[in-house]
């Protein structure tokens, strides 16, 4: 009986849905709609500025030429292109700052919503932590050029007069100190944003769950493990997959930090979407090859958030699903 | 007997000692580290161009008067300071509104309604967050001057409207703050729809909205190459369009100029930072429910 | 609260349907008026605040046929625009300059507005860099200056280089005018020379760098008997412009096919050699060290040209009078190889909006002999003019402090008049930054000289499908 009231409630209702969802699709179909099916079409279309007299080709449509130079490089080996030397900097670089950034903005949140060891500062501490994410990338990315300026600049010297170095390091002309410095700097700009987050989740948890957690003589950490971390499940899901995106269309910071703006050195740090920028907007403005070389770099950003969606998949949930779905159907056999 | 447990007390009491001194320490740390580009840029806007050009300091110097009358200068010929900054309070503050407002209901309308084409939705606004943006925006621009609308905000601010990583974390945040039976509740007492939406949950997701307020006030406040792009009238100009154009000059550009513009860039963000980050910081418990 | 919002909503679906509407109408005037009103509805359902820019964008919109929009991406085009309102009052009010301030959106931002001749922001006229050029001159955007009303007796002062560089190279018709010429030179410290080199004069200073070879010695010379203190350049980019402006042949050719230059190889072996023999700084071009060089015995020269000398030499040399830092220590002479740095010129866009009046801003602005000598004595720009510089040489404006007295004038005058720029091509600016990608890596040790000029080609066949190389 209470059964079938909710169900007809939810059937009334429904209809109100698309109210809410309504102004969002319609902002989306005047503004963006256009714009991505038309980039989708050019990825199977050759179209591109001859410089030489300043002339449009195309668009025609070419199959699936974009897609084979995307995958096959010229001496006819798979993978051998430079979308996808791009695509493993951005996987590699993405890796080396997401995992850090994810676990000390987990920490963190520990720390702060730890009722045993009460950090007194811990209101200043979320504020300062925040800071970096304020500033543009550009003023970032100038000032730790600047820091790891060679001959003389502040990091070089401290680092020989402390004796770490025997002499001034060029720190941009190493593939792995810039893709260091260049993860750090993303790091560091983005665990605080990644804490906040964490923090709203934890705020939005109702206390009184700590409160009968705290009666039962749970500790910090077991609270932590079986009331914060469930509760916070699906905005960790969010802070991951979001974190995901962001890592894989990572540009300011790598664009802006070297001189020449192309991966310095030598296309090593060069990311997927500043690949696909110098392809739409630089040289012949490739834009059929950018948009083949943006399908495949959709597909692998939703290839890890599928992962993730699945490693962070509410087991409970599913099997509670399963049980429901599994009554109804035995229902309506009885019936 | 009693005096071993006093024992343990002491040693427990030892330890959750330690554990504050360490973590406050790495706390100290990080946020002595988010400091240090602020310090920099506000060191550089007391410094001559020249000698920031030659290298970073850390020791103020006196020419921030200097710099900051260079700067007005620089604007009153063209266009006043605060005519730039308004334009940008302008965009940023309409699009943060319309990001939030309706991001939330969005993730509403997915979360507390069961209705056909629901599963749908909801995937196609995970696509489409998933999609690099950079070709497309070629297409959008195109299609902005087609529809004439180039040198106008409404492109800056309208598409804020459809903001898919707003909406996947609300409705990530409703899942564990937002209990279904309390918009039934409200039904009960006969609130309509929307009225439930505006004054029930709303509320409730107030340290969601603070955080995404925060966000999306940045983004669009540091957000420079769209207005470039779709901007053609200085009196149009956005205050970090103004930045670039000081900095635009590149080996005559006065950098002295370009700190204190920064400086005064990041003011704004302070401000509507530390308005909001109450709702972030204050103690557990400010939007849970009450049972 | 309720109220609020349905409000917000009502207005914003009226903007959304006005939208549409804009998007079926095909005329332009309509969707303009519709734009309009949109942002005073939108204005009256909200505060104040919006209102005001919604008045601002009605009298914007009557008054824009008037309007003569003039893209560039800084104020010095802005500025010396000011000796053309000068001459010619009755433009200032017409002139709107649009100031991108970057200029790699720039060219995007040009791009986008050369497709769509009636927007409203249409560019009149364009302002473009040396680098990129001949993209637009070689195109359909762009209007031949003749049309403007620019006769051959206008060009009579200018320096060959300058014209050549605008030339569409279809028909031979002139696309741009330049009022300012960048010939570069080599600029040095005087007193370094002479305690480490023993040299006195110019004259003896470019016969030690005349040629390349020459100049690797030098460097060596100079190194050895400063100790190592001393460096004859600060980066091994320095030597950049120098190079680019000897190739015999240009990048691509008219039949789309690329090649490699022999002066090119020998830029590529003469940066290995600095590199490995540790005779610059090894700094790298406009970081912090470099832009230090001039104030420190560190560095004994710089290549140079006629903007660099006065704004970034000096500026950085440490003191703004004789005796303090390194100003007046500075000599200039040729180098291994006249060259050019820079420049920017100014052209009308095919769908210019006022063909006389591009004419009259081209002429005063680029042409006109007793406005450009002006000009050259207030800003130290070197104009594009004859005339005008040897009017100021010959009434000693050219004998410089800075330079211990030399006349700057004299050492560039020769040199504007030597550039060549048949090397030229649409694809230098990318071409060149791909190039240094290699080079850096070749000279650091990386990759050998065979693999560093193959991942180079290939890097220009990715950027230029339609460019044949072999």
């Amino acid at each position: 009986m209470a059964n079938t009231r909710k169900k007809n409630k939810t059937v009334e209702y429904g209809r109100y849905g698309y109210f809410f969802i309504a102004p969002f699709f319609i902002v989306f179909a005047i503004f963006q709609l256009w714009p991505l099916i038309y980039t989708i079409g050019l990825a199977f279309c050759e179209n591109y500025t001859d410089t030489m007299f300043n002339t449009e080709v195309g668009p025609y449509f070419n199959g699936l030429a974009n897609f084979s130079t995307v995958f096959v490089g010229n001496d006819g080996r798979l993978f051998n292109t430079y979308t996808f030397q791009a695509l493993w900097n951005t996987i590699i670089m993405w890796l080396m700052n997401f995992l850090p950034q994810i676990l000390l903005a987990l920490l963190l949140a520990v720390w702060f919503t730890d009722t045993r060891v009460k950090l007194k500062a811990q209101g200043a501490y979320k504020i300062l932590t925040f800071m970096p994410n304020i500033i543009t990338a550009a003023t970032i990315a100038v000032l730790f050029y600047k820091l790891f300026d060679f001959p003389n600049g502040p990091i070089n010297q401290v680092l020989t007069s402390w004796g770490v170095l025997s002499e001034p390091y060029n720190f941009f002309q190493s593939k792995w100190a810039t893709r260091g410095i260049i993860s750090f700097i993303n790091f560091w700009m983005w665990y605080g944003n990644t804490m906040i987050v964490l923090t709203a989740g934890v705020l939005g948890i109702s206390p009184s769950l700590f409160e009968a957690a705290r009666v039962d003589g749970a500790s910090s950490w077991q609270i932590f493990k079986s009331v914060t971390l469930p509760m916070l499940r699906p905005i960790l899901l969010f802070t991951l997959v979001n974190s995901a995106i962001g890592g894989l269309q990572m540009y300011d910071i790598p664009k802006l930090l070297t001189t020449s703006g192309y991966g310095d050195p030598d296309y090593t740090t060069r990311t997927m979407t500043m690949y696909i920028r110098d392809l739409a907007f630089t040289g012949s403005r490739q834009m059929g090859k950018a948009a083949a070389a943006s399908l495949v770099l959709f597909v692998v950003t939703l290839f890890f958030s599928l992962v993730l969606f699945y490693i962070m998949r509410d087991k409970d949930a599913i099997k509670e699903k399963k049980a429901i779905k599994a009554a109804e159907k035995a229902r309506k056999g009885a019936k | 007997m009693a005096k071993q447990n006093n024992e343990m007390e002491g040693g427990l009491h030892a330890r959750i000692l330690g554990a504050k001194i360490f973590r406050n320490c790495v706390c100290i740390f990080l946020c002595f580290l988010s400091l240090i580009p602020f310090w920099i840029m506000i060191v550089n806007a007391t410094r001559t161009s020249v000698d920031i050009q030659q290298g970073l300091s850390l020791i103020p110097s006196h020419y921030f008067m200097e710099n900051w009358e260079k700067l007005l200068y620089q604007c009153s010929e063209q266009v006043p300071l605060w005519k730039y900054m308004t334009n940008s309070l302008t965009i940023a503050v309409f699009s943060t509104v319309l990001t939030v407002y309706f991001s939330t209901m969005t993730a509403y309308g997915v979360t507390v309604y069961k209705f056909k084409g629901a599963g749908f939705a909801w995937a196609f606004i995970m696509a489409i967050m998933m999609i690099p943006a950079q070709v497309s925006s070629i297409g959008f621009f195109r299609f902005m001057y087609g529809l004439g609308l180039g040198n106008n905000y409404l492109p800056l601010i309208i598409p804020a409207v459809a903001a898919p990583a707003t909406v996947f974390f609300m409705r990530q945040y409703m899942q564990s703050a937002l209990p279904l039976e309390i918009v039934d509740a409200a039904r009960i007492d006969g609130s309509k729809e929307f009225h439930t939406f505006n004054v029930v949950a709303m509320p409730l997701m107030k340290p969601a909205v603070a955080t995404q307020c925060i966000f999306a006030f940045i983004a669009s406040w540091n957000n420079f190459y769209t207005p470039s792009m779709l901007l053609s009238s200085q009196k149009k100009y956005t205050l970090p369009m103004f930045v670039q154009m000081m900095r635009g000059e590149r080996f005559r550009s006065d950098h002295g100029i370009i700190y204190v513009g920064l400086v005064v860039c990041i003011m704004p963000i302070f401000v509507v930072y530390f308005l909001l980050s109450k709702y972030i910081i204050a103690g557990v418990a400010l939007g849970g429910v009450k049972e | 609260m309720k109220k609020k919002v349905v409000s917000v909503l009502l207005s914003t679906a009226m903007v959304a349907s006005l939208l549409a509407g804009c998007g079926s109408s095909s005329s332009d005037t309509t969707s303009t008026a519709d734009d309009s009103a949109a942002t005073t509805e939108e204005a009256s359902a909200d505060d104040a605040a919006e209102e005001e820019t919604a008045t601002e964008e009605t009298t914007e919109t009557t008054s824009s046929g008037d309007k003569f929009y003039i893209y560039s991406w800084n104020t010095e085009l802005q500025e010396r625009l000011t000796y053309v309102t000068d001459a010619y009052p009755e433009l200032a009010d017409r002139i709107e300059y649009v100031n991108v301030g970057d200029s790699a959106i720039y060219q995007e931002k040009i791009d986008q507005l050369l497709q769509n001749p009636d927007a409203e922001d249409y560019p009149d006229m364009i302002a473009f860099e040396a680098g990129y050029i001949m993209k637009y001159t070689n195109s359909d955007y762009t209007l031949s200056v003749t049309d403007c009303g620019i006769t051959d007796d206008d060009l009579a002062e200018m320096y060959p280089y300058t014209i050549t560089i605008a030339t569409d190279q279809r028909d031979g018709s002139l696309k741009g005018l330049s009022w300012q010429s960048c010939p570069g030179a080599f600029i040095y410290r005087t007193d370094l020379a002479e305690s480490l080199l023993g040299v006195t004069s110019p004259e003896e200073m470019q016969a030690k760098i005349s040629t390349w070879d020459d100049f690797l010695d030098t460097a060596r010379e100079i190194k050895e008997a400063s100790g190592d203190a001393t460096r004859i350049l600060s980066s091994n980019g320095d030597v950049v412009n120098t190079f680019m402006s000897n190739k015999t042949e240009p990048w691509v050719t008219s039949d789309g096919v690329f090649h490699m230059d022999s002066a090119m190889e020998e830029y590529m072996d003469v940066v290995k050699v600095l590199e490995e023999e540790d005779l610059t700084q090894k700094t790298t071009q406009w970081s912090d060290e470099w832009n230090a060089g001039p104030s420190t015995d560190a560095v004994f020269g710089y290549f140079g040209c006629t903007w660099f000398l006065h704004w970034t030499i000096k500026a950085n040399c440490g003191g703004e009078a004789v005796g303090e830092g390194t100003y007046g220590l500075w000599n200039m002479c040729q180098g291994p190889a006249p060259y050019y740095w820079g420049g920017t010129w100014l052209g009308a866009t095919a769908g210019c909006s006022d063909t006389e009046m591009a004419g009259t801003i081209m002429r005063a602005l680029c042409c006109d002999t007793d406005i450009m000598t002006k000009m050259s004595e207030e800003t130290l720009d070197y104009v594009n003019n004859k005339t005008a510089m040897q009017t100021l040489s010959d009434a000693g404006k050219g004998a410089y402090d800075f330079l211990g007295g030399q006349d700057f004038i004299e050492v560039f005058s020769p040199l504007a008049d030597d550039v060549d720029v048949s090397w030229m091509c649409a694809y230098d600016q990318k071409v060149n930054e791909l190039l240094d990608t290699q080079v850096t890596a070749y000279a650091n040790g990386e990759k050998d000289k065979e693999t560093a000029i193959a991942d180079f080609k290939a890097a220009v066949a990715d950027a230029y499908p339609a460019v044949t190389v072999e």
